[in-house]
């Protein structure tokens, strides 16, 4: 692991800036320096799994992430999705009807973009037709869904059936997180559940494949 | 002295010696106020929130013919009115914003900016005064303006009529149905103040890295005033102990290092401060406090109550019990999504593992909402008479 992966994976955050500064004008590719970062954040993702890392750590390494692509982005042939929103997204993402709690989303999403996903971040408090209009409009396969309060699993199952009901021709995977588990998610009727950040990434890696490929233009793209 | 006095000074008892860590003739059971006596009758949360006399009558048919000691909770956390007069955006309550079967939320943003900080490390009343009601309150949007001043005065009218509301009820509890009240005031961790309420999760847990003397030194400003909260809120009352809801403290938001050293200093110094008084803190530990257990140990004997959600139980009751009054036992999502019989065989166990040799209260681990069940509550209830005998 190289210096700027260390320092990502020690949640350096001065350093990491610091190196990545140093390695434009070194004339590293803005791809290989994303490349080495991601590195560091397997590392923090895997400390977090192990118990080395707390929630804070990992807010934290996102938080690094997101300013990495700050500076990166005038180097950059394409623009990058960073926090804003994406016309085209692989995920739509949000908290149900009748909660407003983002943390868990907020997490999420930053990680899932640290992977290169193209994350629609849809809010709080979302009836089910608005998700079925993002999902329409992003062309988006993956829905994840978020609640924080138990009272707001009656909102992801109608949300859960709407969807499911208008998106007939545009399959979509339905995923939930918060404080669920199986009897939950078999009552919503959602694909998958989740209780951890990291592992709803890792489902949706598995659903829609690894993003950012090294070395390929195409990869970045998706970024 | 009428049979309810005399059931009231019997519980009350049964309850503080098991505070005390002694062993009392029942072990105490606790009914878990919440949202959920609502469902069971034809009024909306909305006007439950609102109308406290309401929302007492619905409590009193529900609990005239239950047999338990302590009560634990509330339908309303907060009267609305006291908010909704300020124009404050801190919460959301239904009716107005959500439909009106729906809880009351909080709303989470970083009311205090890091460029904040020094301002309020150096003065907090006077930056919670010129600063930060401002900014949650459209009522207090021009500090020192007519408007503002008003605003002031019926917010602390609000707050004071509405803890005298409390006080009443208690009374009327305790003189018609012989209930002990769980706890008098309220206080919670300075950390927590400063996550929950100014710079927001995300803010706090960002700064301990960005500028962790800055937290440091906001959550030690902090202390004096959640002492003096906590017995401003329980009108100085010594007899029972102060409820603490405690959030970013638990499993897993800080590392061990991190919270030894930014959550757990000036806690400490806020439940030792409240002990030197007399007054024993609700140790509320929402979550998973696990890792943090042997640290906890460090306190005065006696000088909290442990309440035990997601906590590893035996773990709990091996490093802190008979030195510390444990509290708990029933997961909150066995009451919603239990059966009456899981929840027997639940309270069985748990008076076995960890109610043998007194020091322990039974109770629901958490705060039970909206969606718990009736019939489990009962149940609950009944079979900690049944088992509970020592």
């Amino acid at each position: 692991m190289g210096p700027l992966s260390l320092a990502m994976a020690e949640l350096d955050e001065k350093r990491v800036l610091e190196l990545v500064k140093m390695a434009l004008l070194e004339g590293k590719s803005p791809l290989e320096i994303v490349e080495e970062c991601r590195r560091g954040l397997k590392v923090v993702g895997e400390r977090y799994s192990w118990g080395e890392y707390f929630l804070s750590d990992l807010i934290m390494s996102a938080e690094i992430f997101q300013e990495v692509l700050r500076v990166l982005e005038p180097y950059l042939p394409i623009a990058l999705p960073l926090a804003e929103q994406p016309h085209k997204a692989d995920i739509v993402f949000g908290t149900v009807e009748g909660d407003i709690h983002d943390i868990g989303k907020n997490i999420t999403i930053s990680l899932l973009r640290c992977e290169g996903f193209r994350v629609y971040d849809a809010g709080v408090d979302i009836p089910p037709d608005v998700f079925v209009t993002l999902l329409k409009e992003t062309g988006a396969k993956v829905l994840a869904l978020s609640a924080l309060l138990t009272s707001s699993f009656e909102a992801m199952r109608r949300t859960v059936q709407l969807v499911r009901m208008m998106t007939a021709k545009q399959p979509v995977r339905i995923i939930i997180g918060g404080l669920v588990n199986e009897r939950v998610c078999r009552y919503v009727g959602a694909d998958a559940w989740v209780r951890e950040a990291g592992e709803g990434v890792a489902i949706c890696r598995r659903w829609l494949g690894m993003r950012v490929v090294k070395g390929q233009a195409g990869g970045l793209g998706a970024l | 002295m009428s049979d309810k006095e005399k059931l009231f000074q019997e519980r009350f008892k049964r309850y503080t010696v098991a505070l005390e860590c002694g062993k009392p003739d029942k072990v105490p059971v606790v009914f878990p106020l919440g949202e959920w006596v609502v469902k069971y009758t034809n009024t909306t949360l909305q006007e439950a929130y609102y109308n406290v006399d309401k929302s007492n009558e619905i409590i009193g048919d529900v609990i005239r013919d239950l047999d338990f000691d302590v009560m634990f909770g509330a339908i309303n956390l907060w009267w609305p009115p006291m908010f909704d007069g300020m124009d404050c955006k801190l919460y959301k309550f239904p009716g107005i914003y959500f439909e009106e079967n729906s809880g009351f939320q909080y709303v989470e943003e970083e009311y205090m900016k890091a460029e904040d900080y020094d301002e309020f490390i150096a003065n907090p009343t006077q930056w919670l005064a010129t600063k930060y009601l401002p900014r949650i309150c459209g009522e207090f949007a021009e500090p020192g303006s007519y408007r503002a001043t008003v605003a002031l005065i019926k917010g602390a009218a609000a707050f004071a009529m509405h803890n005298d509301k409390l006080t009443k009820t208690g009374e009327k509890w305790a003189k018609e149905y012989g209930i002990v009240s769980a706890t008098t005031g309220m206080t919670k961790a300075p950390f927590d103040t400063l996550g929950d309420a100014l710079r927001g999760t995300k803010g706090i847990l960002l700064d301990l890295r960005r500028r962790p003397d800055k937290v440091l030194a906001a959550c030690e400003a902090i202390v004096p005033h959640n002492i003096a909260y906590a017995m401003i809120t329980a009108a100085g009352d010594t007899s029972l102990p102060c409820f603490a809801p405690l959030h970013k403290g638990a499993y897993p938001f800080l590392s061990l290092e991190h919270w030894q050293k930014y959550y757990w200093p000036s806690w400490k110094a806020v439940i030792e401060g409240l002990w030197a008084l007399g007054k024993r803190t609700f140790f509320f530990a929402e979550g998973d406090w696990t890792p943090y257990l042997e640290k906890i140990a460090e306190l005065p004997d006696k000088s909290i109550v442990f309440c035990i959600d997601l906590t590893d139980a035996k773990k709990a009751k091996k490093v802190l019990g008979g030195r510390f009054c444990l509290y708990g036992g029933v997961p909150t999502t066995l009451l919603t999504y239990g059966t009456p019989e899981e929840v027997k065989d639940c309270v069985k166990r748990a008076i076995d593992e960890l109610g043998g040799d007194g020091g322990f209260v039974l109770a629901a681990g958490g705060v039970v909402m909206s969606d718990a069940k009736r019939e489990n509550i009962v149940a609950m209830i009944e079979a900690a008479r049944e088992y509970g005998v020592y």
